[in-house]
């Protein structure tokens, strides 16, 4: 019966093996933890506790890298199959729901276990630098690796459900925003609703949901990583987090393969579709004719949505900074043009980023994805005006955003062009701007090499390549005051501007290598 | 004499991937006009050889590569203005329609908008699509993805066409269509590159060849010098009406006539070709006083010489 299994097993086992990246992935890991080590073993001199800094951030770095696996790695596992249209073939094989459930689920767990477990000598080191227990290091890897498990199997469904990885991935970012901030959330909605006397304190009403929501918040792995890294931690691993997760993780392998027949075997559509475009030319959402440049035309009329999108990204975006600012002005109970004009111009500079991130892991994979950079290529001008008038194409879509983004800043310039004035002048400012657009770079220029989880993987890197540098900053400058410190930070702004500029030349030679294949 | 260059000229032409070597210092020369049948083994080479026409091979060394006369490593964008390629596995923008997919290129190309409506008319109709003007292009069998991509390659009326195995995946149908549009290509005068593995449509199509076999030329130029160097013979299937007594010895004993087999409702006569001309067999048929219902000689074998000059090799 489980043939099947073992033989995509030993696949994955051995694909993995022989993957440059897999081991290149592992030897960052084990830089990582040979720099926190590094870190702690600096920091023993002036510090009490240094193996407690060691293995509080040995413990938030595989939590990172487990959610980053998650959103990546195991939402992948069943959409891959969908997207290569190889899920029949596998059951023609005689490879069974379950069996195939667990030979692409199961390898996956093993491999992100593995580097739980490859680390964990390691991380007794934190026992001898002080401030650590084995009690503490037991108790947190087993609550990761349990929270692993039940990710992975989160991952695994989501996988079964959706159609495609990139709707997979966003499933498992919901379904965890919903694990990690829903709860106290609805907490903390009964908690004002009691505050401002809508429903009384002792009532079932109260009491009941808050019982449940207590119980329910002890599943947190990050309450409970919280717990265990306080000093003088002694409790049982065996906890309700373990058990809930473990629990949790089982029932949803369970309807994972109640739901693979219903979902996985259904015909799935090669194409990206055309969402609110519409096809004649009479339609208010028609693209109508192509544009002078077709490469712009092309990329925000179907890559981005077009009209369409743009009238629902100014009703969304307007109706939920509407509601934002009533909840503020409730809170606040005093509301000010500046204050409304600075929730709608910071909350845009927000969903301006992510929409930036966004567009930035698409443009090029697309074309990656769907094999349509050769027809591209032959056009008669050069790569980088094709790759430019793609991004324009997707940065026109940035229009909606943009328009509030104004807005707000229209509403409060005096105050808008004082702060201006004052971090214009900081390097810190300065160093943020620029690592943010070598963020969006550096995405880019992953999803034209990997598959999936560009995003999350050029974040993981940015994240690593900061604690990295301010670390090293806070060495190299110690005793060297704040100057000493901008100087680095100017240093850091240069190399880093540097690099986006040698990306636009690799990803140009990245799209004319991938052309040729 | 003419002083037209030719429209593909190539010499020593070197293509490396690492330390393996997918084309091995091979020269051609395409005159303008001709339809040259790219032939060969997977892994032979035909489609990196192809690759560097179309100016997507970065790496590559060679004495000369020039397309009209323009070399390719000084001019690549002039030379995608005058070349339209189709590659051997590619994909389309599935999202778009095919009105919206073919205007999206004809506008890429800088085709004067006034007169894209009318050229993307003509280019549906030449590749007989104008009925799915407006059907999305997800929605099209493969055969008719063919012919959208070989649409958008006519879009900018390109002089040489560079096609890698254009009918490979399709149905017999399909292959037909596609045949039968390289064939109205060929009379409006285009010079084509075509690679193929189905050596009997090439045998139909093409006014020269050339066999690659491991990254090497084996043989290149006109069918017919082909087949007389290789003394390939040519077979023609007769119908007969009435008694077969004696025709066949008769037939057997003309000089040039190398076997005559009698299949179930025909003739086949093998002819060497520089002996005795097809024309000439059937007027001395004809002489012998025997009634002639069907004379058909068959195309030359390709199959046979492809056999015959390659080992099966790969570079």
């Amino acid at each position: 019966m489980f043939q099947g299994m073992f033989a995509l097993f030993h696949r994955a086992l051995n694909v993995d093996f022989r993957l440059t990246r897999t081991h290149l992935f592992r030897f960052l890991f084990a830089v990582m933890i040979l720099f926190s080590l590094m870190m702690a073993h600096t920091t023993s001199r002036f510090m009490a506790a240094a193996g407690l800094v060691f293995f509080t951030q040995i413990i938030y770095l595989n939590f990172v890298f487990i959610i980053m696996a998650g959103i990546s790695f195991f939402a992948t596992a069943i959409t891959e199959e969908k997207e290569e249209q190889t899920i029949g073939l596998l059951l023609m094989a005689g490879v069974n729901p379950i069996s195939l459930l667990l030979g692409k689920s199961l390898p996956r767990l093993v491999s992100a276990l593995l580097l739980l477990s490859v680390q964990f000598p390691f991380t007794l080191l934190a026992i001898t630098l002080g401030g650590v227990t084995f009690s503490q290091v037991i108790s947190a890897y087993i609550a990761l690796a349990v929270f692993l498990f039940f990710l992975s199997n989160l991952g695994l469904i989501c996988s079964v459900v959706c159609a495609r990885s990139r709707s997979a991935s966003t499933l498992v970012v919901l379904s965890l925003a919903f694990y990690f901030f829903g709860i106290p959330l609805l907490k903390w909605i009964l908690l004002v609703m009691v505050q401002q006397g809508w429903i009384s304190a002792g009532s079932i009403i109260n009491f009941y949901p808050k019982l449940i929501l207590d119980w329910l918040s002890q599943f947190s792995v990050l309450s409970q990583i919280n717990r265990i890294l306080i000093s003088g931690f002694s409790e049982s691993p065996w906890n309700m987090q373990f058990w809930g997760n473990l629990i949790m993780g089982i029932i949803l392998f369970f309807f994972a393969c109640l739901l693979f027949n219903r979902f996985a075997l259904t015909e799935i559509s090669t194409s990206p579709g055309r969402g609110l475009i519409a096809k004649k030319k009479s339609h208010y959402f028609s693209p109508g004719r192509s544009w002078s440049n077709a490469l712009i035309w092309k990329d925000y009329f179907f890559l981005n949505g077009g009209y369409g999108m743009a009238v629902i990204k100014l009703c969304c975006y307007g109706i939920a900074l509407m509601a934002l600012c009533i909840f503020v002005a409730y809170l606040s109970r005093s509301y000010s043009r500046e204050e409304f004009a600075l929730t709608v111009f910071w909350t845009m500079l927000v969903v301006l980023i992510i929409e930036i991130s966004l567009i930035s892991a698409r443009v090029f994979h697309v074309e990656v994805q769907w094999n349509t950079m050769v027809s591209t290529a032959m056009l008669p001008q050069s790569m980088s005006k094709t790759a430019y008038s793609k991004v324009i194409g997707c940065l026109l879509s940035l229009v909606p955003v943009c328009f509030y983004l104004s807005i707000g800043f229209v509403l409060c310039i005096d105050e808008m062009l004082y702060d201006l004035g004052m971090v214009l002048s900081e390097p810190g400012f300065w160093m943020m701007f620029i690592e943010v657009l070598f963020f969006w770079h550096l995405t880019a220029l992953l999803s034209t090499y990997i598959k999936w989880g560009a995003l999350p993987l050029a974040f993981v890197l940015m994240w690593v390549g900061n604690m990295f540098f301010f670390f090293s900053a806070s060495l190299i400058t110690l005793g060297g005051g704040a100057r000493a410190i901008e100087s680095l930070y100017i240093v850091f702004t240069l190399a880093m501007f540097v690099g986006i500029v040698v990306s636009h030349f690799v990803i140009k030679e990245r799209l004319i290598q991938l052309a040729s294949r | 004499m003419s002083t037209q260059p030719p429209m593909v000229e190539v010499k020593n032409l070197w293509v490396r991937y690492g330390k393996y070597e997918a084309v091995k210092g091979i020269s051609f020369s395409i005159p303008k006009g001709e339809v040259f049948g790219f032939i060969g083994p997977n892994g032979a080479g035909k489609s990196s050889t192809i690759k560097v026409l179309a100016t997507l091979q970065r790496e590559y060394q060679c004495d000369t590569v020039k397309i009209n006369g323009i070399s390719l490593n000084k001019a690549p964008h002039l030379i995608r203005e005058i070349i339209g390629y189709m590659p051997d596995f590619f994909g389309v923008y599935e999202d778009l329609t095919a009105r919206e997919y073919l205007h999206f290129f004809a506008a890429a190309y800088r085709i004067d908008r006034k007169k894209r409506k009318a050229i993307v008319n003509d280019v549906l109709e030449l590749t007989d699509l104008t009925g799915k003007i407006d059907a999305p292009v997800d929605s099209l069998s493969r055969g008719m993805k063919q012919r959208l991509a070989l649409a958008r390659v006519l879009l900018h009326d390109p002089d040489l066409l560079l096609l890698d195995e254009p009918a490979s995946g399709l149905d017999p149908r399909a292959r037909i269509e596609v045949r039968e549009l390289l064939v109205a290509l060929k009379e409006m005068g285009k010079t084509i590159i075509i690679s193929s593995h189905i050596l009997h449509e090439l045998s139909q199509l093409c006014t020269s060849i050339g066999i690659i076999e491991a990254g090497e030329f084996v043989t290149q130029g006109s069918l017919d010098h082909i087949y007389k160097r290789l003394e390939l013979s040519r077979v023609v299937h007769v119908q007969i009406v009435g008694e077969m007594n004696g025709v066949c010895e008769n037939i057997e004993a003309m000089p040039g006539v190398k076997s005559v087999t009698v299949q179930a409702d025909r003739l086949a006569i093998q002819l060497q070709e520089d002996q005795l001309a097809v024309e000439d067999l059937h007027a001395k048929l004809a002489a012998t006083g025997v009634k002639i219902r069907m004379f058909q000689a068959e195309a030359m074998d390709m199959e046979t010489v492809f056999m015959k000059l390659t080992e099966g090799k790969t570079a």
